[in-house]
């Protein structure tokens, strides 16, 4: 009595499955073979990108980023173009300059009286600088490291950077700030 | 009954021939699920492309510039290596603009251009370059091609710090000593300079030490099992810390309770943030926006100026 007809409630709920399932097929054998989806990648990265500056904002660097590269532009020159990301020359103009200050990296390592008279912080940064560029493999690395290290010795004035540590080892008691140790 | 079997059998029979008919098709909603895991980068970046050909990626452009600047199997040549390392800078590699940037220092003082180096040192920054974020530090610390603004230094340095830099932790050790762009803190100061000298800096064992018999012998204790565990960060802090600081340092400045300064967003610093965007009509809640971050640093190299919108 109880089956009265031949498709059962489960048998009918089967059928349904097989027939949603069906349509799912139906609908992924009608995707062509050669389709796109970069430009559903490109569309969410613009989309991404548009929101940048919003998303970071709470959260921290790129709020930064956005700020830093918002002075970049509000430092160009009037009647540059405003959206441009860089206010640089383009590639291979006026390279000269990059060329001879790139020229230094590669002249002979520096003597080791090139320390003398150099606040102490910075001989001691100097020293572990080169020491990273002598010991690294890479080249990359190595260039950074060396372009870091011959920048110890430039004479680019940091003169609140030097108060810092002369306050410091004022408040500290040290008397003659470790300048002296590499004179 | 029987019938009600056979049912389910030729049902599954079929369900199965539909599978193998989806054989393909899920094959390529596979591909682009993969696809959709590339985008978001859990799976493993594709291979970098050769060194040569149209497609030469900026990575390559710069150590094809090195190989030009050193002579290193290709005839040296310094003009080449400036032309490939400045377009693979412009295509947005750090180190390449970290390099412009700091061999700006190396030039001749009357040719040198430190607003643009100060540039190419930011875009590395911000990508993240603990070297570019302490020579951004310095600059800003001592105005080399920009005015000095020693709060923001201390952002630079914190973020360069937390990185692992060895100079940017003693730096941080000796401002925070003196309380240089921020709040004088002995405690924090020796907890800097214990890192730095974790890290290998020569000197921060020494002032460490001095800081160390300033402070009490417990905090000290604490501080040093604290300091054990540490570890410098492999990406940016999130959230980022060095930045909350110093809007809460600008806002308690113009005069806004924050509730300290922690760099922690909590509920207290969001109402003085509100606050103060209110005064100053910025649109937006208790979020640090670039414009918070524009107007703050505004008050705080013109302590005395207004609302521009008020004029």
């Amino acid at each position: 009595m109880r089956r009265k007809t031949l498709v059962t409630r489960t048998d009918a709920r089967l059928a349904r499955h097989l027939a949603r399932l069906a349509i799912a097929a139906l609908a992924l054998t009608l995707i062509p073979a050669d389709f796109d989806s970069g430009a559903r990648a490109k569309a969410i990265r613009a989309k991404r990108a548009d929101a940048a500056p919003y998303v970071a904002a709470a959260t921290g660097p790129s709020a930064v980023a956005a700020n830093e590269a918002a002075e970049t532009r509000g430092r160009m020159a009037p009647g540059q173009d405003q959206d441009k990301p860089t206010a640089l020359p383009p590639a291979g103009k006026d390279n000269g300059p990059l060329a001879a200050a790139l020229g230094a990296l590669t002249q002979a390592k520096p003597a080791p009286e090139a320390t003398d008279g150099l606040h102490a912080s910075r001989a001691t940064a100097y020293k572990a600088a080169m020491a990273e560029a002598t010991a690294a493999t890479d080249a990359v690395a190595r260039a950074v490291a060396l372009a870091e290290a011959r920048t110890y010795l430039a004479d680019e004035s940091r003169s609140v950077t030097d108060d810092v540590i002369a306050r410091a080892d004022k408040l500290l008691g040290f008397r003659n700030p470790a300048r002296a140790r590499t004179r | 009954m029987s019938r009600g079997w056979l049912l389910r059998a030729g049902t599954i029979a079929a369900l199965l021939l539909v599978c193998g008919g989806l054989a393909d098709p899920l094959k390529l909603a596979g591909a682009a699920t993969r696809d959709r895991i590339a985008l978001f980068g859990t799976s493993p970046p594709p291979p970098p492309p050769a060194p040569s050909g149209p497609e030469v990626s900026p990575e390559a452009q710069l150590a094809e510039g090195l190989r030009h600047l050193h002579g290193d199997s290709v005839p040296q040549s310094t003009e080449r290596a400036a032309s490939l390392i400045r377009t693979a800078a412009e295509r947005g590699n750090a180190d390449a603009q970290y390099l412009i940037g700091v061999t700006n220092a190396l030039r001749p003082p009357d040719d040198r251009d430190d607003a643009a180096a100060v540039e190419w040192l930011a875009r590395a920054a911000v990508q993240g370059h603990a070297r570019a974020q302490f020579a951004l530090a310095e600059a800003y610390a001592n105005g080399i091609g920009v005015p000095p603004e020693q709060e923001w230094a201390n952002v630079w340095y914190e973020r360069a710090a937390y990185q692992g830099h060895r100079d940017a932790l003693f730096m941080m050790g000796m401002r925070t000593l003196v309380g240089e762009g921020g709040l004088m803190d002995r405690v924090a100061a020796y907890r800097w300079l214990a890192m730095a000298s974790m890290a290998g800096h020569a000197d921060a064992q020494r002032y460490r030490s001095a800081i160390g018999k300033r402070i009490n012998r417990w905090q000290r204790a604490n501080l040093d099992a604290e300091i054990k565990a540490w570890q410098p960060a492999e990406e940016r802090s999130f959230p980022d810390m060095p930045l909350i600081r110093f809007v809460q340092l600008a806002l308690a400045l113009q005069g806004f309770d924050t509730g300290g300064i922690d760099g922690r967003m909590g509920q207290t610093t969001r109402v003085a943030l509100r606050a103060f965007a209110k005064e100053e009509r910025i649109l937006g809640g208790g979020e640090i926006t670039p414009e918070h971050v524009a107007r703050l640093r505004q008050r705080l190299r013109n302590p005395d100026d207004s609302n521009p919108d008020d004029n």
